[in-house]
């Protein structure tokens, strides 16, 4: 194979790689290198265009700032309770829903169809329709509960806890189908056989699950954990759809505190100090995922 | 005997967790189109009544009429259809060269690819936008066009050139010695083979591309897609959601991606998988 490789580059020299390459490279390094590289030098400048056009280079003050602001710690926490809460429960019923996924019987098809539904559907139709569905009189939600309990009135989104509730409810819905199926790509790759054998040793459901399963899907869980922790680190349609980052900033995502001091307070120099922020908290779990990634495989 | 009562109860648990699983994923999607045949006057009831006694259109014509609902419905498909067929284009030549060369600048090239993913939207916003402003591209669809498929790169690039790996380079060769040069190796003997990996690339990108909010969003303000629109609906008093329109266009978005994962189900599940995490 190498040798093959070695044989065909010496017929065709590698300018020609590069101009394959080249319309990929140029577009995509242009809309992620640029702005990053941009955003790092603004956020050592004050730039409130509201006021005037100008810049004036601070140092670290917009960094400073960010801890001193209530509104962005406010955000920061949220975005932390969200992430959190919502991961643990992925884990936890996404790999549930990839064990019933992948049970052989008639309603399998049925089952793998119907997840693609939320993962589908775009996250502001979801999350508009989930702004109706949580409303107090005339939502689906509180209906379906007065059903059970006559006198049920609790209207969600008007308060900050049960709207960050409602938040993390609906992108549940969205993405615990989703991650089931990425669990189910690695259950798929465990041979029958061995369940065979354990049930011929009289391997109770629990003990298969334990010492074969749960080993066997361990490495896809955790990278899974990683990757969807940094998109719900950058989530911002959902609140964009559903409450508008309210009530009183209470469920303001980082990411849309960021689109707000960006293109609403255009105060452009603070909000890359932010963006910057976010940025290195994902770098910083990418790097845990690169060297969790290099242990497994030693 | 009691072996095969075991196996009743767990057929019967295991059926009891697919119809919970189906009513929670199916119920929200069923309320909005029970909802969105409704007349306006029911709607604002309660109790809610889950089958409609007076089922109508109405709330489809009013959409029609108050909203220009076929030009953003052009003007989702015109840029996703664009997006994708910029995006497959380049891709495929970018797979070619990423899997049949090797070159130390080439592999890091491929790396920075996948790790671009890690860049946030809300990141690039306002320096993209700023840019955008300077070269007139803002609120175009060429410039949308190209932030689409700037989108798509990442997946299509990982599904492509993961497959071209897995084609044995004797292919090459022995269309090398028939003389075939680049261009009739990367059309007639590259292309055909790739297929199925450029509808799975299509397929799952197609869906990306109708669920972008964010790029529509802040980059155009003049030309809405479906996914913008249903967040400017006139509502009557400016707080609550204008249910009777919103549930209408919802169905309008909603109803074609539900028949399109029903066709493509099989592909779309392999995509996701194959995708891995990348995705």
């Amino acid at each position: 194979m190498i040798n093959m490789l070695k044989a065909i580059r010496k017929k065709q020299k590698l300018w020609v790689a590069w101009l394959l390459v080249a319309p990929v490279i140029l577009i995509r390094g242009f809309t992620t290198l640029y702005p990053t590289v941009k955003i790092f030098v603004n956020s050592f400048y004050e730039i409130k265009l509201l006021k005037n056009p100008n810049r004036k280079f601070v140092g670290f003050r917009n960094y400073i700032n960010i801890f001193k602001d209530a509104k962005v710690l406010d955000s920061i926490e949220f975005t932390l309770i969200f992430t959190v809460s919502s991961v643990l429960f992925l884990v936890i019923i996404g790999t549930a829903f990839a064990l019933l996924l992948n049970v052989k019987f008639k309603g399998k098809k049925f089952l793998r169809t119907i997840a693609l539904i939320p993962w589908a559907l775009p996250m502001v139709v979801v999350g508009i329709a989930a702004k109706w569905s949580f409303n107090d009189t005339y939502g689906f939600i509180n209906d379906l509960i007065r059903r059970l309990l006559p006198n049920f009135h609790l209207d969600w989104l008007t308060s900050i806890n049960t709207a960050q509730i409602s938040v993390i409810l609906v992108d549940l819905w969205k993405n615990i189908p989703y991650f089931a199926i990425l669990v189910l790509a690695s259950l798929q790759f465990i041979s029958d056989d061995i369940y065979e054998a354990a049930k011929l040793d009289g391997a109770s459901h629990m003990q298969t699950f334990i010492s074969i399963t749960l080993p066997s899907i361990r490495k896809t869980i955790m990278l899974l954990i990683i990757f969807f922790s940094i998109w719900r680190l950058t989530s911002y349609d959902i609140v964009y759809a559903m409450t508008s980052g309210g009530p009183a900033n209470g469920t303001s995502l980082i990411a849309y505190r960021i689109m707000t001091e960006s293109f609403t307070n255009l105060n452009v120099g603070y909000a890359s100090a932010i963006s910057m922020v976010l940025f290195l908290c994902m770098a910083f779990l990418s790097i845990i995922n690169l060297i969790f990634i290099k242990k497994i495989d030693d | 005997m009691s072996k095969k009562i075991n196996n009743y109860v767990n057929v019967i648990a295991l059926w009891v967790l697919t119809a919970a699983t189906g009513f929670v994923i199916i119920f929200p999607v069923f309320w909005i189109f029970i909802s969105s045949i409704t007349p306006s006057s029911e709607l604002f009831s309660s109790p809610i009544n889950y089958i409609t006694l007076h089922p109508t259109i109405e709330n489809y014509s009013t959409l029609l009429e108050t909203t220009k609902l076929l030009e953003k419905l052009f003007n989702t498909l015109f840029i996703t259809i664009c997006a994708l067929a910029v995006n497959t284009v380049i891709c495929v030549l970018a797979a070619y060269g990423f899997s049949r060369f090797q070159s130390k600048g080439l592999n890091i090239a491929y790396s920075l690819i996948l790790l671009s993913l890690m860049i946030p939207a809300v990141v690039k916003a306002r320096p993209l936008y700023e840019f955008f402003m300077n070269v007139r591209l803002l609120d175009t669809y060429p410039g949308l066009i190209i932030l689409y498929t700037s989108n798509l790169i990442p997946f299509a690039m990982v599904i492509l050139a993961n497959f071209l790996r897995s084609v044995p380079i004797s292919i090459d060769e022995s269309a090398e010695v028939d003389g075939a040069n680049l261009f009739h190796k990367i059309t007639m003997i590259i292309l055909p083979l790739v297929m199925p990996a450029i509808a799975t690339v299509l397929i799952i990108n197609f869906i990306s591309c109708t669920n972008d909010l964010f790029t529509p969003l802040i980059y155009a303000n003049k030309i809405q897609t479906l996914s913008v629109a249903i967040t400017t609906l006139p509502s009557v008093d400016g707080y609550s959601v204008p249910w009777e329109l919103v549930s209408a266009m919802g169905c309008v978005i909603i109803l074609p991606i539900i028949v399109f994962i029903c066709i493509f189900e099989q592909q779309i599940m392999d995509g996701i998988m194959a995708g891995g995490v990348k995705g």
